[in-house]
């Protein structure tokens, strides 16, 4: 399995022209769509389900994302104020969190009660074992703050856009990103300097 | 956007060693699948884009995908411009589209594109009319109405105009990636030519800067700054005939698009509009008006008139059916054509003489284009205030209350209004030409045999 970290890195947007063709209902063009975004989409997904998620229900939900990218790509404004990045990872976010609504947690309850890694404080020594503390906190965070964080952390989503991803106010993206990074730096303390 | 930069375990490199895997092979392949499995419906009821403007020649030479597009745009076509005679159709003042086809696109108020098959532009004219256009690929021909600035960004250095016709042609070399087909416009631009038709072109690539007027061309490369070729493009300078056709062939097209836009217009009528076939009760008004009619005309500055076949290739002035009606021998029949023929050709000669007159085009050029193409561009070209002044003079001599101008008088007229004087008066001279051979009387006959005057195409126009 290939593996993308996919971080903080600058991200290709599509060009404009193969924009306005696959608005325009154009196959090849909305294909240069999907190949430009698949990977950032998989991304978020799989981390937001996490590392334990079934790679089909990951592929459905990727699909689901693309197939509701071409029904309301005719809304997207390109003179608006959502890249079309954002605009695709916010569809991919949602239908996340719609596929989670049944087992959703509150959004007081900032960590979820899942089983922690069981590596041992030697394992964790090396990088694998920190990638791994790390893939298990964010897992075990609630899926609002996840779904933030992840926006925030992974695919450079600044609060305004990930208001609008998720629907909520700055302010509780704010609330949710403070909380989620305070969580994690408790998960994650035996790896801090 | 606030980064994680101080918080160790935190950082964006800690945070990288979260990896994930990519999209797997084929995934976009199965997308492809669900979204073909989708009814076409569920798309169609999203709203659509902002379409551009397209001619209704080039929404029914499209087909498959790109047809169901052309209704949309056609939709919009429907809300055409209604502005005054000679206004440019108004189009989206923003847009991106790729020409399937060759295809008329408005650019805001000002600009007519006229795009090959493969075209690529975008275009985004502001509040006050600057317009801004980027033309990544492909050829087209501009013409560009006074007005504002007006630009045209290639790959290979920018294009501005006042207003002008000219053309951009950017030519390119596939990349790796758009042989493979996996990306749109990774083609490499290998040169840019601007062919430069009427008025003038600034053409600024980097620090360098090249300005071209009429019959010149820039041609930019992506390896050396641009360079200007003098003389090339127009027939005023010695062209070659080729440029000639090619600005004909371009003249044409635009000035059909105008026609088809200015014809779909659901608004307040030009006065070109005003072309209608006459009811019953008014119908000789168009070939033998009464005095009263003409002064009533006159009050609004109408002028109606007949038209018979005009532009050389055409059908016979009178028709065998006509013909056999009034009794004509086969003989006068071929006379009378004959002698039509004869006042068509100079009507023709005179039309395109008016033509090279405004647009200082080479007669060769001139004589490339359709009868209805140059009346279409002249009217374009003129002011509508010059318009409205010869409908005014030309009402005003037919009714008798003005006499007409003198041959040098009418010299210094507008050409609009020389124009129309020449369509206007078609229909008399065929008349006379076939009373040479029959008489007043059944000459007469003839042309009132359709109903309203020759070939039964009558056309008025008015306003003051």
């Amino acid at each position: 399995m290939t593996l993308a970290t996919l971080g903080p890195t600058p991200a290709r947007e599509l060009d404009d022209v193969a924009l306005a063709r696959a608005r325009r209902g154009d196959a090849a063009a909305f294909r240069a769509l999907v190949e430009t975004y698949q990977d950032r989409v998989f991304a978020l997904l799989w981390r937001f389900l996490g590392r334990r998620a079934q790679a089909a229900v990951v592929d459905d939900l990727a699909q689901a994302t693309f197939v509701g990218v071409w029904r309301a790509l005719p809304r997207f404004r390109d003179d608006g104020p959502a890249r079309l990045s954002t605009w695709v990872l916010a569809i991919a976010a949602r239908t996340a969190l719609k596929a989670r609504r049944d087992d959703r947690v509150g959004d007081d309850v900032v960590m979820e009660a899942l089983p922690a890694g069981g590596a041992s404080p030697a394992q964790r020594a090396d990088a694998r074992a920190f990638a791994d503390a790390l893939a298990g906190a964010v897992d075990r965070l609630a899926p609002a703050y996840r779904a933030a964080f992840v926006l925030h952390a992974y695919h450079e989503l600044d609060h305004a856009e990930i208001a609008r991803a998720l629907d909520v106010e700055v302010g509780t993206v704010k609330s949710r990103l403070a909380r989620a990074r305070e969580a994690l730096r408790a998960e994650l303390k035996e790896y801090a300097p | 956007m606030t980064r994680d930069d101080d918080d160790d375990v935190l950082s964006p490199g800690k945070l990288a060693d979260y990896d994930v895997p990519r999209a797997p092979a084929g995934f976009a392949d199965r997308v492809m699948a669900a979204i073909g499995d989708q009814p076409a419906g569920e798309r169609a009821g999203v709203a659509a884009p902002a379409p551009a403007r397209r001619s209704r020649g080039a929404i029914a030479a499209l087909g498959g995908l790109a047809a169901v597009l052309a209704i949309a745009l056609g939709a919009s076509l429907l809300h055409g411009a209604g502005g005054s005679a000679g206004a440019m159709p108004a189009g989206e003042p923003h847009g991106a589209h790729v020409a399937a086809a060759r295809e008329s696109i408005a650019l805001g108020a000002r600009g007519i594109a006229v795009a090959e098959a493969g075209t690529q532009l975008r275009w985004d004219v502001d509040a006050a009319g600057a317009a801004r256009v980027e033309q990544s690929t492909g050829s087209a021909f501009y013409r560009v109405e006074r007005g504002g600035a007006f630009e045209v960004t290639t790959p290979l250095g920018v294009v501005t105009v006042t207003g002008t016709c000219f053309s951009v042609e950017v030519s390119m070399k596939p990349s790796k990636d758009s042989l493979r087909g996996a990306a749109i416009g990774a083609a490499l631009a290998t040169a840019v030519v601007v062919t430069v038709y009427e008025g003038g072109v600034s053409f600024a690539r980097g620090g360098d800067h090249v300005r071209a007027t009429a019959g010149d061309s820039v041609v930019s490369r992506a390896d050396e700054p641009p360079q200007l070729h003098a003389g090339g493009a127009s027939g005023s300078s010695g062209a070659p005939a080729i440029a000639a056709m090619e600005l004909a062939s371009a003249r044409a097209r635009v000035a059909e698009l105008e026609r088809q836009l200015s014809g779909s217009g659901s608004g307040a009528p030009a006065a070109r509009d005003l072309h209608h076939r006459p009811t019953d009760d008014d119908a000789s008004a168009y070939y033998a008006p009464t005095h009263d009619q003409l002064v009533d005309m006159a009050k609004d500055c109408v002028v109606a008139y007949d038209m018979p076949p005009f532009g050389g290739d055409h059908d016979d002035l009178v028709s065998a059916d006509a013909a056999s009606q009034a009794g004509l021998s086969d003989g006068d029949r071929d006379a009378i054509d004959s002698a039509y023929r004869a006042v068509d050709m100079r009507a023709l000669g005179q039309l395109r003489a008016l033509y090279v007159e405004l647009t200082g085009i080479d007669p060769d050029a001139a004589a490339a284009l359709s009868p209805n193409a140059i009346v279409d561009d002249i009217e374009a070209k003129s002011d509508a205030a010059d318009a409205a002044l010869a409908r005014k003079r030309i009402s005003a001599e037919r009714a008798g209350l003005a006499p007409p101008p003198s041959g040098s008088e009418l010299a210094t007229h507008a050409i609009v209004e020389r124009m129309l004087r020449i369509e206007a008066n078609l229909g008399n001279d065929a008349e006379a030409a076939a009373a040479g051979v029959v008489g007043a009387d059944r000459a007469r006959a003839l042309r009132a045999g359709a109903g309203t005057g020759w070939s039964g195409s009558a056309h008025s126009h008015g306003g003051c």
